[in-house]
This record gives C-alpha cells, structure tokens and sequence, in this order.
C-alpha cells in the first residue's frame, strides 16, 4: 500500500489563489504472482492548503493490473472520475525497461 | 508496506503522468525508460482556463530516469498530447507538448519494510 501527499505550485500565471493545491494519491496493490500484481489507485484533490477540503474535491478511482514481461513491466489502468473530474472514463497504459 | 511521499511540483492542471509513486529507484549507471500514455474517451468537452478539453484527449509522455547515488534518482518528462474534439481552446487532432519536467527522487526504506521519501519535479 503506497500513499502519495502532493503540494503543487503553479508558476507564471497572476493573480488569484498562490497556495499550493494538496491531492493525495493511494495504491493498494495484491500481488497474485511473481509476474502478475492487481489492484486500485484513487487520486483524490483536497483543494488549496491552507483551507483543505478533504473529501469534498474530484477524485478518480483506477482498477490497475501490473506485469512483468521479456519487454518489461507494464501497468495498464481504467479509471472513473466522480465529482467535477474532467476526466469521466480514462484508460492509462504504461510500458517501462531498464538498460 | 505502507509508505508515503511527498511530491512537490512546478506545475499543474493536466498530468500525462498518472501514476503512484513507490519504493523503485533506478540505480547508479542504470537508465530506466518509460511510456506513459493515457485516453480519454469520456471527459469535458469545454475548458474555461485555456487549457484542451479532456475529451478524447490523448497523452504520451517519455520518461528517461537514473540513479545519482542510493536512494537518489534523476530524471527527465518529455510530454505530448493530442486534441480529441473541436472546441473554443482546441483543434481536433492537434499535437501539444506541455514544458518539460526534471523530477528528483529520494526514498528512504525502514528494515520494517516501510518506505517513504519524496519526488520533486
């Protein structure tokens, strides 16, 4: 189980709010084999820090599966926005290798 | 094992990168590439902060990463995206490229299996 607080700036624009945003990001992980790992990410985004909202924000729930291959790993995720998510239905795909 | 890190970013809004960072770091003179892609075939079909709409939009991002010393990596976020619709801020099938991001990473692992640290980019 992994959890990852964010505090994001963004820089260049002016005026409005400069408080960071603060999203936490989770990931529940069972592995089913050596090769072969499934479970859940939920993004979630808590507003500006300094007045968080936790629980209120967009959210996204991913169901990932993970597997190691001769190319390398690959993570493939279908994910659901709730709230005012711009993003409905995503699907992510992520292919990695060292050398 | 439960562990957290703390991500500081330079940008925000639209992130090629979808991911849960955990406890793998490429080591010294190693160099771990990755593809991100991501679609949307569902999303927002108007965007009011200049941005493209989330619909049909496509993503692609290339990630170069290698390790400085232990628990230390480095790395370099070349991302692209393609316009899915027509709209006020948007042509269909147009390639973008959001800036280019350095991030380093530092994890910390605990003999308990625990593991935290932090990625800034």
């Amino acid at each position: 189980m992994t959890a990852n607080p964010h505090l994001i700036w963004g820089f260049g624009r002016s005026g409005g709010d400069h408080a960071p945003d603060f999203n936490i990001d989770w990931k529940v992980l069972h592995k089913a084999s050596a090769d072969f790992a499934w479970g859940a990410e939920l993004y979630t985004d808590w507003g500006k820090a300094g007045h968080l909202h936790p629980g209120q924000g967009d959210r996204t729930l991913y169901l990932v599966s993970e597997a190691e291959t001769a190319l390398g790993s690959v993570h493939l995720g279908i994910g659901r926005g709730y709230k005012e998510t711009p993003e409905r239905t995503i699907v992510k795909l992520v292919w990695s290798n060292s050398f | 094992m439960g562990c957290a890190v703390l991500g500081m970013a330079g940008a925000s809004h639209a992130d090629p990168e979808i991911m849960v960072h955990e406890g793998d770091l490429a080591e010294r003179g190693e160099l771990v590439a990755t593809l991100h892609g991501n679609y949307t075939p569902k999303g927002d079909r108007q965007r009011d902060d200049g941005t493209w709409p989330t619909h049909r939009l496509s993503s692609l991002m290339a990630e170069f990463a290698t390790g400085l010393a232990p628990g230390w990596e480095v790395g370099i976020h070349l991302p692209f995206m393609r316009a899915g619709i027509d709209s006020d801020t948007s042509q269909r099938g147009d390639w973008g490229a959001s800036a280019v991001m350095f991030r380093l990473k530092h994890i910390r692992r605990q003999e308990s299996g625990l593991f935290y640290g932090f990625n800034a980019e």
